[in-house]
């Protein structure tokens, strides 16, 4: 277990620094975008599509199973937090392997839409930019996901008795600023 | 069966779900794609699942989400908003419950970077809270504020939930930044007066302070701040005159704080490997949850659920206010357990078919439905500012004492509201001669 952990850890680190080029390259290519068109009237080629269709797929799906290993997606705690601890970490283990089943219907079919996209080599309406290939972004992403919710549910069986069983997730040196990764 | 009792049994599953502690987007997203399952057929169900995540992460205009959290987080990571605070007292050292009013013009400065109620409180938390400990103010009212003003993040532009409401009520983004900047001002206006009022009547929740600031340490902190609003003119100054579109505000944003960062020597890849990780981090769970709520409204619609409430609630009374109140009512109770953002995305396919029938004017009543979402963020039990500021601070100040303090700023809220509602000009007089 403590291999598969590391294992992923490490993996994790790698994708997540590929999804922070993508956010990088993104400020970057939007903001020359801008100041080309301003400044010298010359607006690149197919900004909206590559911004669109590569950026931000990079950005959405890649990051998912980090938001899963630091504990972070959207749940309501309310009521959950009032239940003994051993309810509560079955209620963890259960919503893991429905989540599971759940991202692998979506890990799916985005497969087989990614190869269907790249056999007819797929182009958005009005541009001849090929966006096909982050389509296999989605379903690699979702068995990433799958892979790291299997390991915190066993990990929250072998610990059913403590709290947060899942443990913490590597300290990959940020800093929060807040308990709560979320936008609102 | 009927597809209304099929969209009824789907709604209680997901509702179960999401109480028994399931991401939410989860748990939408999967009784969802069963429905649509029951009542069309298996070939659109998995249709769905082809088409709504790739297309809604594909977009342009929700990439100024990722764009406008990045901007924010680097600001915050990297020390810009540090100064703030202290600009702020020099500002409004002299009105009684002068540290707390300038953690309210503080709050309000750093939201215009920011485009999350959640960073904001975290932020202001940890520089604000402790001087006015230090300063005997009351704990209520050091904790409240912050928790309060904070929620002005999701007001003033940029907004996560204002790009997301655009979205999904097809609204003009631009038009809902610029709408919302007077009623943001306004709520930061109530803060204070609620704050002086208070204060004048019980001296003791807020001592003044005696040591006025030096030349030297009034152009200090002057020089600390400068950068900001020179940034925040740009980005929505930028935006007003239409020369920029959200996403290219925010990515301009978040270039132009990198520089300013890196004039300012206060950048380094820690920080910005921390901003980067998470705005990542707070992008992928916002989309997992729009995923999720979108993949509910196709089948809310393909169920009739939606037109059945509509006509029901439209039975009872007709007209905007009618309307209003009904929304009211369902985030004060919603809002209780299920955070903004999933709150709005789950109640905009059920309000906007009503809207449309009532005629109301969406730019107005998108600024009233985030007023509604930032109180709900402060009210208990689930008031997730509250807890931010509790998370922020350890165990400097019991959660009790936090809501306690909050009250009152919950009470100028209502009041802000009260005047949204009654006179729309304060909300749309600004988009108005800007168009």
């Amino acid at each position: 277990m403590a291999a598969v952990e590391r294992w992923l850890d490490r993996m994790l680190l790698g994708i997540m620094y590929a999804s922070a080029a993508a956010l990088a390259l993104m400020v970057f290519h939007i903001t020359a975008d801008v100041l080309f068109r301003y400044l010298l009237n010359q607006p690149f080629a197919n900004t909206v599509e590559v911004v669109s269709f590569y950026y931000m797929i990079a950005v959405v799906f890649l990051p998912l199973a980090f938001v899963e290993r630091k504990s972070e997606h959207i749940e309501v705690e309310l009521f959950t937090q009032y239940l003994p601890l051993r309810a509560r970490n079955s209620l963890f283990i259960l919503a893991r392997l429905f989540a599971v089943a759940f991202f692998g219907a979506l890990a799916y079919q985005t497969f087989l839409d990614a190869l269907n996209y790249m056999a007819i080599r797929e182009e958005p309406m009005g541009s001849s930019l090929e966006i096909w290939p982050t389509r296999f972004i989605l379903p690699f992403s979702f068995v990433v996901l799958m892979i790291t919710m299997l390991l915190h549910a066993a990990k929250a069986i072998l610990n059913i008795d403590r709290e947060k069983p899942q443990g913490d997730g590597p300290d990959y040196g940020e800093e929060p600023l807040s308990s709560e990764g979320e936008g609102a | 069966m009927s597809g209304l009792a099929i969209g009824w049994i789907c709604i209680a599953a997901g509702m179960a779900l999401m109480a028994a502690g399931f991401p939410i987007g989860v748990a939408l997203g999967s009784v969802s794609f069963i429905g649509i399952w029951i009542i069309t057929s298996e070939t659109a169900a998995w249709g769905m699942l082809t088409a709504i995540p790739y297309n809604f992460a594909g977009s342009w205009d929700l990439s100024a989400i990722p764009m406008f959290l990045f901007m924010g987080f680097i600001a915050a990571h990297s020390g810009l908003t540090k100064g703030l605070f202290r600009a702020m007292q020099i500002f409004l050292l002299r009105l009684p419950g002068g540290l707390a009013c300038a953690s309210v013009g503080a709050c309000a400065m750093f939201s215009a970077v920011s485009g999350s109620s959640v960073a904001t409180a975290a932020a202001m938390a940890r520089i604000a809270v402790p001087e006015m400990l230090r300063a005997k103010y009351d704990p209520g009212l050091a904790s409240g504020v912050i928790a309060s003003a904070g929620t002005l993040g999701s007001l003033i532009p940029p907004s996560v939930l204002i790009i997301l409401f655009g979205i999904f009520a097809e609204v003009s983004i631009g038009t809902l930044f610029i709408a919302a900047v007077i009623p943001g001002l306004l709520s930061a206006f109530m803060f204070m007066a609620m704050i002086v009022g208070r204060v004048l009547i019980k001296p003791s929740l807020a001592p003044a302070q005696k040591t006025p600031f030096s030349r030297e340490e009034k152009i200090a902190a002057l020089r600390e701040v400068w950068p900001l609003p020179l940034l925040i003119l740009g980005v929505l100054g930028g935006i007003m005159a239409g020369v920029f579109t959200p996403t290219e505000a925010g990515a301009m944003g978040a270039f132009m704080t990198l520089n300013i960062a890196a004039v300012r020597r206060t950048i380094s890849v820690g920080v910005l490997k921390r901003a980067a990780f998470q705005t990542l981090s707070s992008t992928a769970s916002i989309f997992i949850l729009i995923i999720g709520t979108v993949l509910l409204t196709r089948l809310m619609a393909l169920s009739g659920v939606p037109d059945f409430l509509a006509d029901t609630l439209l039975g009872f009374g007709s007209g905007p206010m009618y309307v209003i109140a009904c929304t009211a009512v369902l985030y004060l109770i919603l809002g209780c357990f299920i955070d903004p953002i999933g709150l709005m995305l789950l109640t905009l396919p059920i309000v906007l078919p009503i809207l449309n029938g009532a005629d109301v004017n969406l730019v107005w009543f998108g600024i009233l439905t985030i007023k509604l979402l930032e109180i709900s963020l402060v009210t208990p039990p689930v008031g997730l500012n509250a807890y931010v500021i509790k998370g922020s601070l350890g165990d400097l100040i019991p959660l009790h004492t936090i809501f306690r303090g909050i009250g009152w700023f919950v009470v100028a809220d209502i009041g802000t509201l009260t005047l949204l509602i009654a006179f729309p000009a304060i909300t749309l007089f600004l988009p108005g001669i800007l168009q």
